[in-house]
């Protein structure tokens, strides 16, 4: 988002006293029946888990805790482990979408932590090595631009609307949803000062940490029996974790009820992301770590990016008209269409815009927007002395479409859908690792071969000219 | 909790132009005081390390110092160049045991006297456990603070000693989280500068490079992931400039006749004279931030930090609305301003927004 246009949306919700949508169209596709929600606690620092709330975010959630997650026993997980893999399995020989709801980042770390200790961890049986695994697939999902398959509600949420405080204020969930949902009678500010006392970050409220903390000193110290010590800290550990599965529900149901539109690239996006976690969901692969692995990444997140990007203009009008000021975008009416035969080769029209900023040239391509209408821009004319340009675009792909633009229509112009290179990428890199090029995939340069003493860098030139 | 000690060094940096934070820490008044004097109720929130995190804290020193400190020496040993058994230690939490002013001082007096030794070249030991340091803040001798690195680990080759700070928070795939590493990196530089102050009068102080040692846990349980060095040339330099700070605002306290308060009351009662400056950070650390948040009613900084960059010290947030809402500009900054602000709000219908009160 733009500074000037996140001030703006800023200033409108600050004056409104309630937060104000800033995209019409919803970055995720509807949620699945059901979905799979979490809500971890862990504790402070040691960033083990005490307990987990989870099922589907309509229903009660099922619960799995411990009292002490320092005696390194990870059994009570197990149910835990047994009912996601039972959910995703089940999306993926379904061929339907998972959907995994968190509250907030502080969620997402820990699911990523139980990745990291437990995926390759040889003292825990295979049902938690497969969960770590899947944890770890769900937190590295999240590294991919438009992923459709694990929702976090705080970031969702604060990338739809703006509120009246700052972005630091608006990373507690709590503080976030005052503003999308301000209660009556309270001051906004208020309300979002006083939900910002409680945690919002998968952690006890300092008074039950404090009181946990407590009971398991007197245990260890022999001052208090385990059952009763246990007892009491479960109850704490438990209404604490309701609050923060609670909390995750109210965010899901605010981001729903935003009322914004499904626009149709969502397809491809999810498409993308089943397809990445259906491949996985029975491998256990660690993080790429050669150059060809490293590369192959680098090309999926590239092209998550420029997908994810592409059906953010494409499908949100507010998106699409600060692409549109920044130049990206192109409003412009239809003066002629020159096809001399009817649904063929070759079509050239020619257009012709206002708009202030404008980042065309002569070799662009453009995509009409809501149709496979392709072309090429030859040439850029300025007219009344710069208060208009005139373009002329040489249709390439799309000339028998019936969305083919008439003279006289007012029509959205962008940049084309990216090209999907991955599989013509993946064979270069197969031709590279095959030729072991020590410059690709060593690990030292080869020696440079020695220069002449003597050599100037007119010599040099010389010589590379020849 | 008191601002006193490299934590309200650090709390410093972050807001250099916040005269109230910087006397906090001069008068070493505890700021939950602060709050009651100024807000008339106790803080609502929380405050203060949790006894969990400072648990896992303690626990993760005690496992590296533990058994002649065989889990430092190892995991030291790579970067000092030196076998993990050739190491020598010596443990001053375990020579001078306690927290009192008496035992800090007496640490103090022995870290001194080993610091002498460097200078003469007489042997020392390579690892220095619990040391103390002291940092005179304000040009001040008697505003010296007590800096207690965890340990001091010596470069052989440098013939100094280098900052060893240790964290218990958790590296993942080789990556500390930016908020972990830059407090730890600012907490090393202000022992950095300590290590100077003390090391100046011994005519050694050019061997200390801008550098510390960091030791991190691992996912694992108790075990450290590898040592690591980092350069803090920049980190040091943000520190100096907060020893520039707490010099200017003692200077302002004196004129103000200030500089003897003692109490919470007495700064609270000298805070409408002090400049605070509430910034987005502000949220995140300081307990008063609320109250400066409310006192900033109408400043485009409770939008953020980017909001007051843009808006800047002219324009506040009713201005910003008139102008948004098509006012005549009143100069060039207005001038770009108010069209670029009705643009950007005429992309979302914000007539449709409600009208209600301003927040």
């Amino acid at each position: 988002m733009s500074t000037i246009f996140d001030l703006a949306a800023r200033l409108l919700a600050y004056q409104a006293g309630r937060a104000i949508p800033t995209r019409r169209s919803s970055a995720l596709m509807a949620d699945p029946i059901p979905a799979f929600a979490i809500a971890p606690i862990r504790m402070v620092a040691e960033q083990v888990v005490y307990a987990l709330a989870y099922g589907d975010p309509d229903d009660k959630p099922e619960i799995v805790l411990t009292w002490n997650p320092l005696d390194r026993d990870a059994g009570f997980l197990e149910p835990f482990a047994a009912a996601l893999d039972r959910y995703l399995s089940d999306c993926v020989t379904a061929g339907e979408m998972p959907r995994v709801w968190l509250a907030h980042t502080a969620a997402l770390e820990v699911i990523e932590l139980l990745g990291h200790r437990y995926r390759t961890n040889r003292s825990v049986g295979p049902e938690l090595q497969r969960m770590g695994a899947q944890c770890r697939l769900l937190a590295e999902e999240t590294t991919f631009a438009g992923q459709q398959i694990v929702a976090v509600a705080g970031s969702l949420l604060a990338g739809h609307v703006a509120t009246g405080q700052s972005p630091s204020e608006d990373l507690h969930l709590g503080a976030l949803l005052a503003w999308i949902d301000p209660p009556a009678g309270t001051a906004v500010v208020d309300a979002a000062a006083q939900a910002a006392l409680a945690p919002a970050a998968a952690m006890l409220a300092r008074a039950a940490d404090d009181r946990v903390e407590q009971l398991r000193a007197r245990v260890a110290s022999g001052r208090l029996r385990e059952p009763a010590a246990r007892v009491e800290a479960e109850a704490i550990i438990r209404a604490e974790l309701l609050r923060e599965w609670n909390l995750l529900v109210q965010a899901r149901r605010a981001f729903w009820t935003l009322g914004l539109t499904q626009g149709p690239e969502l397809t491809k996006l999810s498409a993308e992301s089943f397809k990445r976690v259906a491949w996985q969901i029975d491998r256990n692969y660690g993080s790429p770590a050669r150059p060809r692995s490293l590369a192959q990444r680098l090309d999926e997140l590239t092209y998550a990016q420029e997908l994810a990007a592409y059906a953010d203009v494409a499908d949100d009008p507010i998106v699409r008209a600060t692409a549109l000021s920044a130049g990206r975008v192109l409003d412009a009416t239809i003066i002629n269409r020159d096809q001399p035969r009817r649904g063929f080769q070759p079509c050239t029209l020619t257009l012709e815009t206002c708009q202030q900023v404008l980042r065309v040239r002569a070799g662009t391509q453009l995509q009409l927007r809501g149709a496979r209408v392709v072309g090429r821009i030859t040439e850029v004319r300025e007219l009344n002395a710069g208060q208009s340009v005139q373009l002329t675009l040489v249709i390439t792909t799309g000339v028998r479409n019936p969305h083919l633009p008439a003279p006289g229509q007012r029509t959205d112009w962008m940049e084309p859908e990216p090209a999907d290179l991955r599989y013509q990428k993946r064979q270069v890199y197969e031709r590279m690792a095959a030729s072991a090029d020590t410059r690709v995939m060593g690990d030292t340069l080869p020696l440079a071969r020695p220069q002449p003493a003597d050599d100037d860098l007119a010599t040099i030139a010389r010589r590379l000219r020849r | 909790m008191s601002l006193s000690g490299a934590r309200g060094l650090i709390r410093v940096a972050h807001n250099p132009t916040c005269e109230l934070q910087a006397a906090m820490m001069l008068t070493r008044v505890r700021e939950q005081d602060v709050y009651l004097a100024l807000a008339g109720t106790a803080y609502p929130g929380e405050y203060g390390e949790r006894v969990s995190a400072r648990r896992r804290g303690a626990q993760f020193e005690k496992n590296l110092y533990q058994d002649g400190a065989a889990v430092l020496r190892g995991t030291l040993a790579p970067l000092l160049g030196v076998a993990a058994d050739d190491l020598t230690v010596r443990d001053l939490s375990e020579e001078v045991r306690g927290s009192s002013t008496a035992a800090m001082e007496e640490r103090a007096r022995r870290t001194d006297r080993i610091l002498m030794d460097l200078a003469a070249d007489r042997i020392v030991p390579d690892l220095l456990i619990q040391p103390q340091l002291q940092l005179t803040l304000a040009g001040n001798l008697a505003s010296a603070i007590f800096i207690a690195p965890d340990v001091l680990a010596l470069d052989r080759q440098r013939h100094v000693y280098l900052p060893v700070e240790i964290k218990s928070f958790i590296v993942r795939d080789g990556v500390v989280a930016q908020g972990d590493r830059d407090g730890a990196r600012r907490q090393a530089a202000i022992q950095l500068l300590a290590l100077a102050q003390e090391l100046i009068p011994l005519g050694i102080a050019d061997r200390l490079p801008e550098a510390a040692i960091f030791i991190f846990a691992s996912p694992f349980g108790m075990r450290p992931h590898p040592a690591f060095a980092e350069q803090l040339s920049a980190e040091l330099f943000e520190m100096r400039r907060v020893l520039d700070t707490m010099a200017q605002v003692r200077t302002h306290l004196q004129a103000l006749g200030a500089d003897a308060i003692a109490d919470a009351e007495a700064l609270a009662l000298a805070a409408p004279r002090l400049a605070t400056t509430y910034q987005e950070s502000c949220v995140a650390g300081c307990l008063l931030a609320q109250i400066c948040r409310q006192h900033a009613a109408a400043q485009p900084t409770i939008l953020g930090d980017r909001a007051a960059q843009t808006l800047g010290e002219t324009i506040d947030l009713p201005r910003a609305l008139a102008l948004l809402h098509g006012a005549p500009a009143t100069d060039e900054r207005e001038a770009w301003l108010g069209p670029a602000l009705r643009e950007a709000a005429a992309r979302f219908d914000w007539s449709t927004v409600v009208q209600g009160r301003a927040a």
